[in-house]
């Protein structure tokens, strides 16, 4: 059996705190960071979102960056979450051997509107290029930490990259090819994917009602999450503190549609089996779960049809926390990892804000009310356009 | 550990090149300009116009370059690489959204506009449920995609793969390069598009060469590169070194230490044939395939007089995109 | 072509790019989704903004969208009743 990967540090940015702490105390008292749009310059204000709530100069600020320099806020996010992460695990001053893997799909797309719109010069044509692509966004979050990261890598696969990111670095420990991994993903809102998504018609007007029957869709969010990943042995050899370890995962394709998702959930079906029969797991080890939840019709439909399937009549405690964050697209894997992290260090359950009526087709009926619960296991669902569906399985870590 | 072996059963592409055909090995097409379009086959005789009524040109590369590799091949992972993902639909996107501001609405566009369309509609083409990822790190996006398909498959949890790679150059984007002076003046190689499937499996039977080792990279060296690289997969032997140079200084001068510590051997380039594209690597390593399979290096690839010893066995892919860096070995087969 | 219903039906063949498709391939009653045109989600969005486009009829739950696509009959019909341009 191939050695354990292990949890030694995360870090977290998101309309619920800039930080673990802050994050932790508003999950617990069931604050939500959805509100009005504040710092995106939308003329969408009817849509709620969940934002971070700090201005990119506030951030650049707070990480001593100067004005000068050109930074996406999907950076900047990323930015903050990493150092969060690598302080935790005491891995602040490592150099040259740590892999950074980061999920996003909008990339520098905050800083690509805003320049095509005023004309670019060659300045901007020079910018653009060194912000637009999602790679290029990884690779500005890795030079802040200077010789701390020796490769860069950026999943995209919509709204599961961050946690397809997880599964990556975790795979690349496994087969020897990295020793200390920084996993996760960042994504700002923008002007093209909020409007994007009001295309596709899939957005609330109020905030969202994940697994409710009167649901009306997502609410969009930003923010960033990271986790720092290794091998148990690496972990024990440099006397870090073991935060959980990661026990299964599996990623399967819904292939079914472009954005919807499969009536029966074969995509999130296939993904949470793979990721139990890799955890060596039952259905009735699983503490809680996570769910992608995104408050949209057919997601929590079809990902209410997956669980059912799995887990038959004994469903375990469900939550959808897109209720406090708003659905943070390609962060969101990255993000309720380390929700479910937190549960699982601080021992409770967190609540599906906004969810009063059971769904008429037998739909999930997620927890409402906090509570203290021992969690030894816990999944965690991402699912992305194109059936890009991904599901990890936390564990307490024991010797 | 004991590792599963890594193959390349079988590659196809669309690019600058006669499309789904190596006939650029002896006859190349010579490029021209600035930036040269993807020579594309009919696409009507391979996907229905139902299916096609909102595919953009780079998805049905995709959907092409997979059936040519896979006929009725099941796989267990299908891996995209790609740069800047369908940047026409987010071209699209953003043009309306200067000329309408935020009235616009544009479903399909928008939905095609994430990098993992590329991947998903082939998923669904080939009504595929396996692993399924998509990666974007500018140029060595490939290697990235590469990367997990060769390390699944070396842990077991594979048989094998679609590793699809494909990159196209819209017009606003195209723009950008420009005035950025990137292309048309410092790049010596004009820009392109290129669109490569590959079957990669852990049979031996049938294939064109193993892949040995991949090593991405940022903000380090070659020579720490391949430290690293010997750290991981040991001493490689190298015939041949395949370099992705495309005549910016800035670019091509940080190949210099490897064609020190490899002054032996033959250095090969393929940009030239290909175009420069975040997908072009891809191309370097469809050429090298193709060279491992044969046993020698058309005259067309190399770029010094140093004899290629035939056949040839191990080619060494070195490629450079900003801050990021790979190394890809391939050994022949025998 | 001068009926409400043919000018619909080539609209929607331009904005679904149906390159294969005529406007006599499409029967007035029958069903544009499903098992009829084979339309899906998407193509209801892109109506969605066609009817918006060309007739000033403002959509705001894709719920109604399904209720109005049934056929080119059906569509015409609200059309007709609802357009403000």
């Amino acid at each position: 059996m191939s050695e354990k990967i292990v949890i030694t540090g995360s870090g977290i940015v998101s309309a619920i705190g800039n930080n673990r702490q802050q994050c932790l105390e508003n999950l617990k008292n069931g604050f939500s960071g959805i509100s009005e749009v504040r710092y995106l310059p939308t003329v969408h204000h009817e849509f709620p979102v969940g934002e971070v709530k700090l201005s990119n100069s506030q951030m650049c600020d707070l990480l001593g960056i100067g004005h000068s320099q050109v930074y996406s806020r999907t950076t900047l996010m990323g930015i903050m979450a990493v150092k969060e992460a690598l302080a935790q695990a005491g891995a602040s001053d490592t150099q040259n051997y740590m892999t950074l893997i980061s999920g996003t799909t909008v990339g520098g797309m905050d800083v690509s509107e805003q320049l095509f719109s005023q004309g670019m010069s060659q300045d901007d044509c020079s910018n653009c290029i060194a912000t637009h692509t999602c790679g290029a966004s990884t690779n500005a979050i890795a030079a802040y930490f200077g010789d701390t990261f020796n490769s860069t890598i950026t999943p995209s696969t919509a709204c599961s990259s961050a946690l397809n990111a997880i599964i990556l670095g975790s795979d690349l420990i496994k087969a020897g090819l990295a020793q200390m991994v920084v996993a996760g993903g960042s994504e700002s809102l923008t002007l093209f994917h909020l409007n994007g998504f009001k295309s596709l018609m899939i957005l609330d007007t109020e905030p969202c009602k994940p697994f409710d029957e009167h649901r009306k869709g997502l609410n969009l969010g930003e923010g960033a999450a990271f986790v720092v990943l290794e091998s148990e042995t690496h972990a024990i050899s440099r006397n870090a503190h073991i935060l959980a370890n990661i026990s299964g995962y599996g990623n399967a394709c819904d292939a079914f549609h472009q954005t919807a998702s499969s009536p029966n959930g074969e995509g999130a079906f296939l993904a949470m089996s793979k990721a139990l029969s890799e955890a060596h797991i039952t259905t009735q080890d699983i503490d809680y779960i996570n769910a992608h939840g995104t408050g949209t019709p057919n997601n929590d439909q079809s990902e209410s049809a997956a669980i059912h399937r799995l887990f038959d009549d004994k469903v375990p405690p469900v939550s959808s926390t897109k209720s406090f964050t708003g659905h943070t697209t390609s962060a969101s894997g990255s993000i309720e990892t380390v929700i479910s992290l937190l549960a699982m260090q601080e021992q409770f359950l967190p609540v599906n804000l906004g969810w009063s009526t059971p769904m008429k087709d037998g739909g999930i009926i997620p927890i409402t009310e906090s509570r203290k619960a021992s969690l030894s296991n816990v999944m965690c669902n991402s699912f992305g356009f194109g059936g890009n569906d991904s599901s990890l399985i936390l564990s307490k870590y024991t010797k | 550990m004991t590792s599963n072996k890594v193959y390349i059963k079988s590659v196809a592409h669309i690019s600058a090149q006669q499309p789904l055909s190596d006939e650029w090995l002896s006859s190349p097409v010579v490029l021209q300009g600035d930036f040269v379009q993807a020579c594309e086959p009919v696409y009507k005789d391979y996907i229905s116009p139902m299916a096609a009524r909102r595919m953009t040109p780079i998805l049905k590369r995709a959907i092409v370059t997979a059936k040519a590799v896979l006929n009725d091949t099941d796989v267990d992972a299908i891996i995209t690489g790609t740069g800047l993902g369908s940047a026409a639909c987010s071209e699209k996107l953003i043009n309306a959204m200067i000329e309408e501001g935020e009235a616009f609405s544009m479903p399909t566009q928008f939905m095609q506009s994430t990098h993992n369309t590329i991947g998903s509609l082939v998923a669904i083409d080939r009504k595929c449920h396996a692993y399924n990822a998509t990666y974007s790190q500018d140029g060595i996006s490939a290697e990235c995609a590469l990367l997990d398909a060769f390390v699944q498959i070396r842990l077991g949890k594979i048989n094998n793969a679609l590793v699809g790679i494909h990159d196209e150059l819209p017009k606003s984007w195209l723009e950008v390069m420009k005035r950025s002076k990137i292309i048309g003046n410092l790049m010596q190689v004009p820009a392109s598009e290129t669109s490569i499937s590959m079957l990669l499996d852990n049979n031996l039977v049938g294939s064109k060469c193993e892949i040995a080792g991949i090593e991405v990279a940022f903000n380090t060296s070659f020579d720490k590169m391949l430290s690293s690289f010997m750290s991981h997969y040991g001493l490689p032997q190298v015939d041949a070194l395949m370099m992705g140079k495309n005549g910016w200084e800035d670019n091509d001068k940080v190949y210099d230490e490897l064609l020190d510590k490899l002054s032996c051997v033959p250095a090969l380039h393929y940009k030239h044939i290909s175009g420069e594209s975040c997908a072009a690597s891809a191309f370097g390593v469809y050429a090298s395939a193709l060279c491992l399979e044969h046993g020698i290096v058309p005259a067309t690839l190399q770029c010094d007089n140093i004899n290629c010893d035939v056949p040839v066995k191990n080619i060494l892919l070195a490629n450079a995109s900003g801050n990021n860096k790979s190394l890809i070995l391939l050994r022949s087969c025998d | 072509m001068d009926n409400l219903q043919d000018i619909l039906k080539q609209q929607i063949i331009d904005a679904l790019n149906l390159e294969e498709i005529e406007i006599s391939d499409i029967e007035n009653d029958a069903p544009l989704f499903g098992e009829g045109l084979g339309l899906d989600s998407i193509d209801a969005l892109e109506l969605i903004v066609l009817l918006e486009r060309n007739y000033g009829i403002k959509i705001k739950d894709p719920a109604v969208g399904k209720e109005i696509f049934k056929s080119v009959n059906v569509l015409a019909d609200y059309v007709s009743k609802n357009r403000t341009k």
